[in-house]
């Protein structure tokens, strides 16, 4: 269990600071809103590392308790952002819409991550 | 001719100023396209194309029109054969505002270096020197003619150094004098 939150949080913090990169060489390249975009996305890493934290110190050390407890979260958090996406789409809201689809693949790739690392 | 606010400038020029966005226009200028070709031409996903054109849109760089299935959208070359200098002329909407400050400046100088219609002192300042020799020079009738005794006597009232204050007043461009003869300029 230690080195799968081990392994995420090098993720997340890898993954961050790729991001960032990323919206940095946007905003060199005169593309502000883009980049924009991209650093809603990086703040997602910081969520899923806090979301990690949170589960590990609720399971107690039981590892199915903590792989259980982090994949509801994982699920239950970014709902909230699938609905904001959802309504955004139906009002032809671009701005929002580009923010939560950032935001929601950063939690795919998180997921799929953490799928993957607990498997191994 | 497009008449365009200062909000709208404001706007416009924020609104240009993503190379994105200036691309998407550098592609209208060719002819219009809609969302998915300038997507692929453009390396960029639809969503973000529809962000920016949105934005075109309301800053009045593009037009759009249902196309059947499609909308295509087109560069509004009304706002692009504009003038810039067109729009620097138009007057400010902060105009009146600019004009509300500088009248409350103005009166907060009057207030702090005249007392009881004498001046406390002569302002070293020049913004505020100006503005002390303006307030001085409404005892002078446009048009009418001074001598120079009669302007040290005006001056006097209101502070005992009147050769510095007329020479001032002459320096600043607010009495003109000739042949001994004064004459109140604004």
């Amino acid at each position: 269990m230690k080195t799968v939150i081990e392994n995420m949080n090098k993720f997340l913090e890898q993954r961050k600071a790729e991001v960032l990169e990323e919206a940095a060489r946007l905003i060199a390249d005169e593309r502000k809103d883009e980049s924009n975009f991209l650093k809603a996305k990086a703040n997602i890493y910081d969520v899923f590392k806090a979301l990690l934290g949170a589960s590990y110190k609720a399971a107690c050390n039981d590892k199915n308790a903590f792989y259980a407890d982090f994949k509801k979260r994982a699920k239950t958090v970014p709902a909230a952002w699938r609905k904001s996406l959802e309504e955004a789409s139906r009002h032809g809201d671009t701005k929002k819409v580009l923010t939560e689809e950032a935001k929601l693949s950063a939690a795919d790739e998180i997921i799929a991550k953490f799928d993957e690392l607990i498997k191994m | 001719m497009i008449i365009m606010t200062e909000t709208e400038a404001i706007s416009l020029f924020k609104c240009l100023a993503d190379k994105s966005r200036l691309q998407i226009l550098k592609s209208l200028i060719q002819e219009e396209m809609y969302v998915e070709r300038l997507a692929e031409r453009l390396n960029l996903s639809p969503a973000t194309i529809s962000f920016h054109l949105k934005k075109l849109e309301a800053a009045g760089a593009v037009k759009s029109r249902k196309d059947q299935y499609y909308t295509m959208y087109s560069i509004n070359e009304d706002i692009f054969k504009l003038p810039i200098i067109e729009i620097l002329k138009e007057k400010s909407e902060e105009l009146d505002k600019q004009a509300e400050r500088d009248a409350q400046y103005r009166k907060k100088v009057i207030d702090s270096f005249f007392q009881y219609g004498k001046l406390k002192s002569i302002p070293s300042q020049r913004k505020k020197k100006r503005i002390v020799l303006e307030e001085i020079a409404k005892s002078f009738e446009a048009g009418k003619e001074y001598t120079e005794r009669e302007v040290n006597l005006i001056i006097a009232d209101y502070h005992d150094d009147f050769c510095t204050i007329r020479r001032d007043m002459i320096s600043e461009g607010i009495l003109e004098r000739e042949n001994m003869i004064y004459k109140k300029v604004l």
